[in-house]
Formats: C-alpha cells, sequence, structure tokens
C-alpha cells in the first residue's frame, strides 16, 4: 500500500550530494541508469522504469507520469543524500556504487559534487527524489584523473565551482539539515 | 541509489517563481480621493 502524504509547499531549492559521470566535452551524465546528459540550469527527470509484478524493467524509451515524476509507487526522479557517503566496504560499493567515498571522485569517470533540486520533491530519510535538479558545485581532487574530460571543461559548461577540497565543499555547498518533520 | 524510507511529499517552487495560490487575491480598491470643489471663477 502506498501512503499518500499530502503535499506540502516550500519555496527555494533543496540539496543533497550525489555523483555524475564526467563525459566527453565536459558533459555531466547521470551515472546509473539512463546516461542521461544534464542541463546546466534546469533537468526534468523521467521514467525510466516499469514495473513488472516480480521486478523493475528498464524502459525502452521514458515515459512521463500523469502525476509526476518522481511518484511514490515508482523509482524515477533525480536523487540525491543528505550526507556524503561514508566510507563503505569494498562489497557494499560494488553493490551499491553510489555509496563509494566522495574521496575516489576523479579517479575514473565519476565525479561527486551537490544538486539541488525543486518542483515535486520525495523526502526520504537519507536523500531525495526529485522532479526538477541541477549541478551545483563538484568535489575534484587536484591529482584526479578524469579519463574523458577535465574539470576546466566541466567547469566552463556548467558555471559551477569545482573545488579541490572536499571539507570546503561539504561546509560552502552541503544541504542544511532538512525537516523531515511534516508540517501541520 | 537507497534514500530510506519516503517520508515527506514537497513541492518546491523556486525563489525566481511566485508562490501559487489558493485563491485568487484581488488587490484592495485604490482610495477614491475626495472630490474637489469647483474652483470659483
Amino acid at each position: 500500500m502506498i501512503q499518500d502524504f499530502g503535499r506540502d509547499i516550500a519555496v527555494g531549492a533543496f540539496r543533497g550530494y550525489r555523483w555524475w559521470r564526467a563525459a566527453r566535452g565536459g558533459w555531466l551524465e547521470s551515472p546509473w541508469y539512463g546516461r542521461a546528459r544534464w542541463d546546466a540550469t534546469e533537468n526534468r527527470a523521467r521514467c525510466l522504469v516499469l514495473q513488472r509484478p516480480r521486478r523493475w524493467v528498464r524502459r525502452r524509451q521514458p515515459v512521463d507520469h500523469t502525476d509526476g515524476p518522481p511518484v511514490l509507487g515508482c523509482d524515477c526522479g533525480f536523487y540525491a543524500l543528505h550526507e556524503p557517503p561514508t566510507e563503505a566496504p569494498r562489497e557494499t560499493q560494488q553493490i551499491f556504487p553510489w555509496q563509494t567515498t566522495p574521496d575516489l571522485s576523479g579517479r575514473g569517470p565519476l565525479v561527486f559534487g551537490v544538486a539541488e533540486a525543486w518542483g515535486r520533491v520525495l523526502l526520504g530519510t537519507h536523500g531525495w527524489r526529485a522532479e526538477y535538479s541541477r549541478p551545483l558545485a563538484l568535489f575534484i581532487p587536484q591529482d584526479a584523473t578524469l579519463p574523458f574530460t577535465d574539470e576546466h571543461a566541466i567547469s566552463a559548461r556548467y558555471k559551477i565551482p569545482v573545488l579541490r577540497d572536499l571539507g570546503w565543499l561539504l561546509a560552502e555547498w552541503g544541504p542544511d539539515r532538512i525537516d523531515l518533520a511534516r508540517s501541520a | 541509489m537507497n534514500i530510506g524510507e519516503i517520508v515527506r511529499e514537497v513541492e518546491v517552487v523556486p525563489v525566481s517563481e511566485p508562490m501559487p495560490l489558493a485563491e485568487p487575491v484581488e488587490a484592495p480598491d485604490a482610495p477614491v480621493p475626495p472630490a474637489r470643489e469647483p474652483a470659483h471663477t
């Protein structure tokens, strides 16, 4: 049974931590499903999963829900976490790659950073799923070796800061603590 | 990505957009200035 929360209204945007894939030309892409290329100012989620009785199956073409995205009974939407991932065991990172420690940002095609969300947003205890999102800032260490592009191309395309220090990213761009309790 | 248990649904309006209102609100009528007496000629 899917719980109906009603819908609160808020002004502004939520922030959260997430990963992107840094592609050729300085583009940022969704890393796990769909390889959607992100725009600098506004990206609207589309549903890529099809619910079968026993498992989720990727759709051939993205679709739009009539009420969303994101939809409570689905997995669609842009994702981000309230807290940066902590160092997880290697086995955990292989199964849940988004749990990879941010220290590994830029050691391959994946880069870690902060996104903001607006539109319809589902707040979870560990993160959010959102209708609209855009990248705000990235963490790429000085000695990173991105295979397909570099931080200058990303920064020029998205007009966002690329920070060399993870502490700076967390302090300056990290999300405020979100009130998860529903307002009256 | 595991975001845990969903606990709230929020419609987030960007700062640059006007807040949606439940009902349209009309601006109050402007006060009518008192009629001036015609100047004596």
